[in-house]
Order: structure tokens, then C-alpha cells, then sequence
């Protein structure tokens, strides 16, 4: 399957900034995070902006967007009604303290945002499902949208509380550590699988043409993160810049995992066993 | 609701590939260069001369499944189905997002690059309501190609694949989509594939 740039920038830009506001909330509840939420928000706004336009270059006739609301049963219908409350709701809390205060409401805006922005990336994930695309007929596509910004989330909560207080603690360290370890495993999982699709459509994601997307994956995705944020506990010198290069290099080591994603995605051949004379990949 | 389900019987034993099929099907329906509703893939050549040689023809459409796939995932409802169960395109809605050509199984959608819209077999179904072949059955050399009524037993087509029903199959039924073109399977020639689905 060819790669379609417009979604590899706009799913990145969900889970970057959605995953940051679910973690970033997740943190403020259950440690007390320093991380300001308004400020997450704003963040968050701003990549689903970039995301959203991204999006809009992937559609043939764009001045029909509004036509997306039509089928319910779609998950691209349930992204597109789940958009315009999470961005209310992200506002809400960007809003709080800078043009009014909600008080103890501010928890209860955190709360519905972070489950619009958890809604939003499941719809997603689930548009991706697809049994047409042996590669894609898997739950791990889901688990793998939510623990991609799972990871990128909890990186980024590390640089936020990292700036604003210039120390973080270490248990939420091991939990970026943790949850990117345990999102580059389901990532070797779903490679693994795709060797073995059938429907005469494996993929060697070791070689041409996915070895590019393979190795920025491996370098970006998992090698740098990880070891930028164990060397927080070897040499903490500058952790703000360790940090910061992990949080980047988890962004690019998705939208480099998003292109071997697609590139994988092959169709179903109506009749693997034979040698077809016309190219049926589109 | 109509009773009528419209559906296309094609015999691959007939098949000869000359891909009149293809040629009548751009000029019945004004279909742009570069956009295909309508193909006719050869399958092999495998296996050995003379006696296990394997090689057929596939004209391959628009299934017009009984469950599509393509109107479940259409954001805009611009891929229907009518009651006689032909699947369509509303061009006035399609936006392009063309998650519709990845859904589909049988890959019998394009997106027209000139119109930015997600174009299909329409079954000819302008013909069929006034009691005619699509124009692929209708040129058809061999006569491969059977279109009608699959609801109605007395029809042509029902009996054609009520008199073929040991060779009928319909591809790729564990998606579940209920394809309404349904194949006869050739006498010689697709041994493997015969094997494969256990006939």
C-alpha cells in the first residue's frame, strides 16, 4: 500500500498531543503532577490543529468535510462527532485560569477531555482495523494507537514536569520507561505477525522495500527513547535535553512506525496461489 | 422493498480474456482513462505442460455485496446499497477519503483522478430495469456472463447457477461480505485453487 502522508502527519500529531493531555491528566490526578493542565491543553490544540489540517490534504474534494457526519456505523463519522467536543473541552481547560477560574471544576473538565481525547484515538484505531488488509486484521492495531501515545504521553509529561519544576520523580520516569518498552514489544509483535498474514501478502519488514521505515523505526521509536531516558539514571546531566530528544524521537519514531504501518497494509489476493499479470496493489 | 436481488453469474470455463467486458463497460458508462470498473486478470500460468498446466481468466467488479464492507466504513454515506442490493456511489457526497477502495476486499474500486471521486461497477443497472444484459454480459463473446433477478427461481441467472451449483463460489465468503457475483469455477485449469477450497 502506498504511503499516504497527509494521515502519517495528522495520526502522529493525535497521539503525540492526545496521549500528553491523557497522561498529563492521569498525572495531575494520581501523583500531583506540577504539569499544568491549561498549558497541556493548549499544546494538545495545537497538534490536533496541525493533525486536523494534515487531514484535510489527505481528502480528494475537502470543501465536503461536512459530509463526514453522515454514517454513524463509520468510525471516521465517530472521529469527526468526537472533534468538535474534545476540542470544546480541551479549550475549557485551556481557558481555566487565563480568562476564568473553574475551581474544583477544572478536575471535571480534565476528566471529560481526557475521555473524548481516549475516544478520539480508539475511533481511530478502529478505522484501521480492517479485514481487507490481512496486516491490519488484528486487535493490535488498536493497542498499538493507544500505546503509542501512551508512550509519547508519558515522555512528554517527564519533559513538562522536567521544566517546570526541574525535577521529576522517578517512579514516573520508569513509567515512560515501562510503557515505551512495553509499546516497542506489541510493535515487534505486530512485525512479527506480518510475516505471516497469508492471503498471500507477508511482509519481511527487514527487507526492501520496509527496511527504511524498519530501521528509522528501531533507531527513532525505540533505541533513542529508551536509552535517553535510562541515561537520566546513569549520567543526569542535562535531563531536560535527554528528555526533550526522547520526546522528538518517540514523535518521529511513530510517524516512522505509521509508514511501515501502511506500507505493510497489502490487499488480499483473490487467488494467492496464482501469478497475477496486472499490479493489484493500490 | 423490492424482492428482486440483482446479482451476475460468471463462468470462468467460458472465459476467454479478450476483455470485451472491460472495453463495452468504459464505453456503456462514459468510465475516464485510468479508471477501471471493469478488469480481467489472468491467473497463472503454473505448473507443468501439457497435463498440469493451470491458467484461467478472472474478470474482476464490484461484488454488490449482500453486507459490504464499503458502506459500513463511508464516512458520508455516499456508498449505498438499493433494495434490489446493487452497492453504488452518490458522487455528490463522496469526499474522496478513499478508506472505501481499502475496505473493499475484492479491490473493484478507483478513485477517478480527474473527478477526485471513488468510482464502481454499477451493474448496469439503468439495463437491468428495463429488462437487459449489463453491456459486459450483453458483448461478451463467450457468453461467460449472466446479470439478473438471483431472488427470482425462474430467471436466467438462477438457473444458470442452479444448473452449475457444484462449481459455483463466491470469493473470499469467510469476510462474510455475501458477494452477489458468483463464479463457476473452471472444468481444468484451476486445480489449486479447486484444492484449496476443498472442492
Amino acid at each position: 500500500m502506498q504511503i499516504h502522508w497527509p494521515l502519517i502527519v495528522s495520526t502522529t500529531c493525535q497521539r503525540v498531543g492526545l496521549g500528553l493531555f491523557i497522561c498529563a491528566f492521569l498525572g495531575f490526578v494520581c501523583v500531583g503532577s506540577p504539569v499544568g493542565l491549561s498549558v497541556v491543553a493548549w499544546i494538545t490544540l495545537v497538534l490536533l490543529a496541525v493533525g486536523g489540517v494534515a487531514s484535510v490534504f489527505h481528502l480528494q474534494r475537502p470543501k465536503r468535510f461536512f459530509n463526514a457526519f453522515k454514517n454513524p456505523k463509520s468510525h471516521l463519522t465517530q472521529e469527526a462527532i468526537v472533534t468538535p467536543f474534545l476540542g470544546a473541552a480541551l479549550l475549557a481547560c485551556g481557558l481555566d485560569g487565563v480568562l476564568y477560574d473553574l475551581g474544583e471544576a477544572s478536575l471535571l473538565a480534565g476528566a471529560v477531555a481526557a475521555a473524548l481525547a481516549a475516544a478520539f484515538l480508539v475511533c481511530t484505531g478502529l478505522a484501521y482495523q480492517m479485514g481487507s488488509r490481512p496486516a491490519w486484521n488484528t486487535p493490535f492495531v488498536l493497542v498499538l494507537f493507544l500505546l503509542t501515545a501512551l508512550s509519547a504521553g508519558t515522555i512528554g509529561v517527564v519533559v513538562l514536569w522536567l521544566v517546570s519544576v526541574g525535577l521529576v520523580p522517578v517512579v514516573f520516569v520508569w513509567a515512560a520507561v515501562a510503557s515505551t518498552a512495553v509499546c516497542v514489544a506489541c510493535q515487534i509483535a505486530y512485525v512479527a505477525r506480518m510475516r505471516s498474514v497469508g492471503y498471500g501478502v507477508n511482509v519481511e519488514a527487514t527487507k526492501e522495500p520496509y527496511r527504511p521505515y524498519f530501521i528509522a523505526w528501531v533507531v527513532m521509536g525505540a533505541a533513542v527513547p529508551l536509552t535517553m531516558l535510562l541515561s537520566l539514571f546513569i549520567i543526569p546531566l542535562a535531563p531536560v535535553i535527554s528528555c526533550v530528544i526522547a520526546w522528538l524521537s518517540c514523535a518521529c519514531g511513530i510517524a516512522a512506525w505509521t509508514m511501515l504501518f501502511f506500507r505493510g497494509a497489502h490487499k488480499v489476493k483473490m487467488f494467492p496461489m496464482y501469478p497475477v499479470d496486472l499490479n493489484l496493489d493500490m | 422493498m423490492s424482492d428482486k436481488r440483482y446479482g451476475m453469474v460468471i463462468d470462468l470455463d467460458k472465459c476467454t480474456g479478450c476483455q470485451a467486458c472491460a472495453v463495452a463497460c468504459k464505453m456503456e458508462n462514459d468510465v475516464d482513462l485510468g479508471v477501471f470498473w471493469e478488469r480481467v486478470y489472468r491467473m497463472g500460468p503454473i505448473g507443468e505442460f501439457p497435463d498440469k498446466l493451470e491458467m484461467f481468466y478472472f474478470p474482476n467488479q464490484c461484488m454488490h455485496c449482500e453486507n459490504p464492507s464499503c458502506i459500513d466504513v463511508c464516512p458520508t454515506k455516499a456508498t449505498y446499497q438499493t433494495d434490489e442490493g446493487v452497492v453504488l456511489v452518490d458522487a455528490s457526497l463522496c469526499f474522496g477519503c478513499q478508506y472505501c477502495i481499502w475496505a473493499c476486499p475484492y479491490e473493484a474500486r478507483t478513485l477517478n483522478p480527474h473527478t477526485k471521486i471513488v468510482e464502481k461497477c454499477i451493474l448496469c443497472v439503468h439495463r437491468l430495469e428495463k429488462g437487459e444484459q449489463p453491456l459486459c454480459a450483453y458483448t461478451c463473446t463467450t457468453g461467460c456472463r449472466v446479470a439478473g433477478d438471483l431472488g427470482d427461481p425462474e430467471s436466467q441467472v438462477s438457473q444458470v447457477l442452479a444448473q452449475n451449483e457444484d462449481r459455483a463460489y463466491r470469493v473470499h465468503p469467510e469476510f462474510g461480505n455475501k458477494p452477489s457475483v458468483v463464479y463457476l469455477l473452471p472444468r481444468k485449469g484451476a486445480e489449486t485453487l479447486c484444492k484449496s477450497i476443498g472442492r
